[in-house]
């Protein structure tokens, strides 16, 4: 350390200035953040969408759609069908798909898919999707598009498709006789929502169940029979994986087509729908290109079919520019909440991660259950034949493509259907909030007393000198020789020490001193080992989810109480036994140093955490930024022996500490959600509900973490968890202060 | 060679004895256009489904040169992407210049030269340079000489001083005029007629340095050249302003017609293009209001009828060489393989 600084670190100006104005500095970059963030909303600081590919001529060609009749005889025939035969079932009527496909003249296939449910009592579900190919008649089959709808059940709670299906086989019979498809288009029907949807591409995309989950799979190169370190064989009967691996098996398909360009899915449940909202959030908060978005967004506007995204309206369009902000604010900030779980908002979201371009059309009513729109009561209602002009216009727009989708943003905000803000708008409202940490973390470096440093070295420079001085008159050696470094000195007087006596008190106590000085001195290795010791704690929370649930269910407990209560039990066991843990690993106490300097580290992980996770999902490294910046700015070392105020100032911080621990934040903010949701219950209910709601979380957290490969759990608990247990070591222990020595 | 050579020396002094009887205004003789032939080099530098109105301007521009008198085997016909085939076509095996839909340009008989990815810079400067290979086909060499006209005519995607080509490489303005110098220095052309239809399409033409060459371009350096109309039954546009209009002009031009090049020039005023023509004739010795259209769009041939005797001069019978009536047949070997000769010499 004391090599790479300059010697003269101390007094430089900027030093002395940055140890003064680091605190409010830290809270004017806090606060431009925020208000950077809500500025975006204003029509000045983000910008108008526009057309990046050439390619996509958007709406260029007239419709020719002519199947309104069609639809409708296909929407009564499958309800008719459902009614008939499915009401008490959940299953899908495969049969009539597969017959009505046929009729239709596409190579029709069927795709099973089994689902080992990972936790409790590993039940298992399977499932069936029906896909119909439709050749594209003039070319070879390089490349796809592929429209699909979820099938929904009558006894479903959600919406039904069946306009959805209707309208997409309509669509298929009125698009098998034309010749200018230059892609295939694969029509699918999938089951189970999006877990049908996982599997069918998983099994398109050859990702056997051999083959692990997918981010170990494709996010790696690792292939099977790949060495690898396993646990379970050096402890047999111990897994910590648990069978997970294999939960989803996607089986394999009969027919494929080429490379998919891009997928829409349709969620209609009838066709008199009001406006049509286009969904786009995917998995882990991806987004589908910029320039999708904005042609569907455009084509509705043409095929006069009305739509939204979030709380923009196409049909409202404010002349206030107040009104226009706040509309363009609650629009961005309602995308941002709904991407921080990073969980699809429809089964385009899955499509995201294998490199297509997915968005979902989903008709809504004037009073929807997602939500009343203004004025949508005034609209007229859409048909078959708008929704059906509306998708051939895309997709024959989407028929143009030459290339994926490449040419636009994939890294956006929406502040309303038609205005966007860049990853390069974004992001400094993040990186403010990184740098407030990082200016802590440089504030902390500087002023770390450096090794061997000044303070404590003056002192037994000073004791030095005066033993010298008092020697001087028995021996002549002694003195000359006082700017050497201490093993000298020490050697120095271990030689006077024979013939000096009256020198024999300071001595000693010189020597305790040097050995104190010693010890203190920072052991890195010390600090790596705690620090390596509470990742590998967050890697076992991690993991733990498995084996929770397997205890649970010996007990009969459902395995959403058993992981949430273990969970709670792990978290409570962590917050006891985490401050002690450095003195495990170590001899002798903790220094201020040390101690500062675990701090510094922290503060630089956490905002390269947060800038990682920020640059793939801004949403989420936001919030977490946002949550644990003000955490990092009031951490700091605790020394012994303060003011009351001071104590009562530590008691408050371990508080907010507590309050941002993982599992706290998202228990909160369950119960002020369901708070907001229903204002009127009383308070222990709420807390019940808002307990439930964080139960039902967590376990769709750790499933989607298993099934489709959502980070946020695995987030949580190995990166954001070890970060927590350090501030909240940072702020129990308390150290001798530097002075002190 | 010679005979016409003659002939037409005895035509110019007969001519210019006229005319020094009018004063100092450059003979009219000297006016008209001495060249013998006719050569069409037209190039789609352009690709893919969305540049469809590229290839219908290059092919409309083919079919006027064509119905006005240049053959198959004049025009180089250089076409980067085959729309006609494209399977997003919906109407197959044709190409439209019009959303009347009523001339297929892509019709009977189009002989395209250079097609898909021949269509490169490389090709295209060996092309006018006549650097071929050896064994490229008549049909893909430009067979010029100093008597030839030459319509050059490109249309695809630029920019200030280069041409894009597929989409891969782009051809300079520099490396443009440096070819067309080559092609003057070595006798390939009387006159050039240079039309390019891109976005600032001007700036191609301006680093030329070589004479006898007349440049116009559909847009200024800084000028967008925009497509003239959509054709929704296809989805496309269909093709660009400046060749929709200059087609509008050539259909009422016949090979006897008497439209200039000056006409030619104002074809597109700014209101129907949106661009600003540009024009380039300081290289140019004629006046391009005195110049015919049809010397670089037709193949019309001066013919001069003469009632006059024309006296020939006897031309020298060709004394016969004494030849060698016994032949020693030469005796042939082969070469030894390595060359020894050179060892031997240094030891």
């Amino acid at each position: 350390m004391g090599l790479l600084s300059d010697p003269e670190y101390g007094s430089v100006k900027w030093v002395i200035v940055l140890k003064k104005v680091h605190k409010p500095l830290s809270l004017l970059l806090y606060i431009g953040a925020l208000v950077w963030f809500i500025m975006l909303g204003n029509k000045e600081f983000n910008n108008e969408t526009y057309f990046s590919e050439n390619a996509l001529l958007p709406g260029l060609v007239t419709n020719d759609f002519n199947g309104e009749h069609s639809a409708k005889q296909f929407f009564n025939e499958f309800l008719q069908e459902l009614e008939d035969k499915y009401e008490f079932s959940d299953a899908m009527p495969v049969p009539w798909l597969v017959a009505k496909m046929s009729q239709l003249h596409l190579e029709v296939y069927t795709h099973n898919f089994t689902l080992n449910y990972p936790l409790g009592n590993e039940q298992v579900y399977t499932g069936t999707n029906v896909y119909g190919i439709l050749r594209a008649p003039r070319t070879s089959s390089l490349e796809a598009l592929v429209v699909t709808a979820p099938y929904r059940s009558l006894s479903s709670h959600q919406k039904g498709t069946a306009a959805g299906i209707a309208l997409m086989l309509a669509f298929a019979k009125f698009a098998r006789p034309q010749k200018y498809w230059a892609k295939d288009i694969i029509f699918l029907i999938t089951e189970h929502e999006q877990l049908g949807m996982q599997a069918w591409l998983e099994a398109y995309h050859g990702l056997h169940s051999d083959a692990e989950t997918f981010h170990t799979s494709l996010g790696t190169f690792w292939t099977p029979g790949t060495p690898v370190f396993d646990l379970g064989k050096l402890m047999p009967g111990f897994s910590l994986n648990g069978d997970h691996k294999k939960c989803l098996n996607p089986g394999k398909l009969k027919g494929r087509s080429g490379s998919i360009q891009a997928a829409i899915n349709l969620e209609f449940h009838t066709p008199k729908i009001k406006y049509i909202e286009v969904k786009i959030e995917g998995l882990n908060g991806q987004l589908p290109n910029l320039d999708l978005v904005n042609l569907v967004h455009k084509l509705c506007v043409k095929s006069g079919v009305h739509h939204s995204f979030r709380n923009s309206y196409s049909w409202i369009r404010s002349r206030n520019k107040m009104d226009d902000w706040m509309n363009g604010f609650w629009t961005m900030f309602d995308m941002v909440i709904a991407q921080i779980d990073g969980v699809p908002d429809g089964n385009h979201g899955l499509f995201h991660r294998f490199g297509i371009e997915a968005v979902t059309l989903e008709g809504r009513e004037a009073t929807d259950p997602a939500g009343k729109a203004p004025r949508a009561q005034a609209l007229s209602t859409a048909t078959f034949y708008r929704l059906g002009i509306a998708l051939e216009s895309i997709l024959r727009s989407l028929n143009n493509l030459l290339e994926r989708f490449h040419q636009s943003y994939f890294f956006y905000l929406l502040a309303a259907t038609n205005r966007f803000i860049s990853i390069g708008q974004y992001m400094p409202s993040l990186c403010l909030l990184c740098v407030a940490m990082l200016v802590k973390a440089l504030s902390l470096w500087v002023s770390i007393p450096q090794e061997g440093d000044d303070d404590s070295d003056k002192k037994t420079k000073e004791k030095t000198k005066k033993l010298a001085k008092e020697k001087h008159s028995d021996s002549e050696s002694a003195g000359e020789e006082k700017s050497e470094d201490t093993p000298l000195r020490l050697r120095k007087i271990k030689n006077n020490s024979d013939d000096v006596v009256p020198g024999e008190k300071e001595k000693t106590e010189l020597k305790r001193k040097v050995k104190l000085t010693d010890e203190s001195s920072m052991s890195v290795v010390n600090i790596g080992a705690n620090y390596l010791l509470v990742h590998l704690i967050g890697y076992a929370v991690m993991n733990s989810p498995v084996i929770l649930s397997h205890i649970g269910a010996k007990y009969n407990l459902p395995s959403e109480v058993s992981v949430f209560y273990g969970l709670i039990a792990i978290s409570v066991f962590l917050i006891f036994i985490t401050p002690v843990v450095p003195r495990l690993v170590r001899t002798a106490r903790i220094t201020h140093e040390e101690l500062s300097l675990v701090n510094i580290l922290l503060l630089i992980e956490l905002s390269t955490v947060c800038l990682a996770v920020g640059m793939q999902n801004f949403p989420l490294g936001f919030v977490i930024a946002m949550l644990y910046t003000p955490l990092a700015l009031i951490t700091s070392v605790v020394v012994k022996g303060q003011s009351r105020l001071s104590s009562v100032l530590l008691v408050l911080k371990r508080v907010i500490c507590l309050l941002v621990h993982p599992l706290v934040a998202v228990t909160l903010s369950m119960i002020v959600f369901s708070n907001i949701l229903f204002p009127e219950e009383p308070f222990f209910d709420m807390m019940a509900r808002g307990r439930d709601a964080a139960m039902q979380a967590i376990m769709f957290s750790i499933v989607d973490s298993m099934i489709y490969g959502n980070w946020l759990f695995n987030l949580a608990t190995a990166v954001l968890l070890p970060i927590w247990i350090i501030f909240w070591q940072i702020s129990c222990i308390k150290v001798d202060s530097p002075a002190l020595k | 060679m010679y005979f016409s050579c003659k002939l037409y020396h005895v035509l110019l002094t007969v001519a210019g004895s006229f005319s020094l009887s009018y004063g100092l205004e450059i003979p009219k003789e000297f006016q008209n256009s001495n060249h013998s032939n006719n050569w069409a080099v037209l190039v789609d530098t352009s690709r893919f489904w969305f540049n469809y109105r590229h290839v219908a301007n290059v092919l409309s521009i083919y079919r006027s040169v064509k119905r006005l008198g240049i053959p198959d085997s004049q025009i180089i016909l250089m076409i980067s992407d085959d729309m006609a085939c494209n399977p997003r076509n919906p109407r197959p095996a044709t190409i439209f210049n019009n959303a009347h839909e009523q001339i297929n340009v892509y019709g009977d008989d189009v002989e395209v030269d250079y097609r898909g990815y021949e269509v490169s810079v490389e090709n295209f400067v060996r092309l006018l340079t006549g650097r071929v290979p050896p064994d490229t086909p008549r049909s893909k060499r430009l067979l010029t000489d100093e008597g030839s006209n030459i319509l050059i005519y490109l249309t695809g995607h630029g920019g200030d001083g280069f041409l894009k080509f597929q989409d891969s490489e782009e051809i300079t303005s520099q490396e443009l005029a440096d070819a067309l110098e080559q092609m003057w220095q070595k006798r390939r052309y009387n006159e050039i007629f240079f039309l390019i239809d891109t976005c600032q399409a001007s700036s191609m033409y301006e680093k030329f340095y070589s004479p006898n060459i007349l440049a116009t371009a559909s847009s200024l350096v800084g000028e967008d050249s925009l497509s003239h109309h959509v054709d929704s039954a296809i989805g496309v546009y269909i093709i660009d302003r400046y060749t929709y209009y200059v087609l509008e002009f050539l259909e009422n031009v016949h090979p006897n017609s008497k439209r200039t090049m000056s006409e030619f020039f104002a074809v597109c005023p700014k209101s129907a293009c949106i661009s600003t023509v540009g024009v380039r004739r300081d290289l140019f010795k004629r006046d391009p209001s005195k110049v015919p259209i049809t010397d670089f769009f037709g193949s019309v041939r001066k013919v001069i009828i003469t009632t006059d005797p024309i006296d020939i001069l006897e031309i020298p019978k060709r004394k016969r060489k004494a030849e060698n009536k016994t032949k020693v047949i030469e005796k042939r070997e082969y070469l030894p393989q390595f060359p020894m000769h050179l060892v031997q010499s240094t030891v």
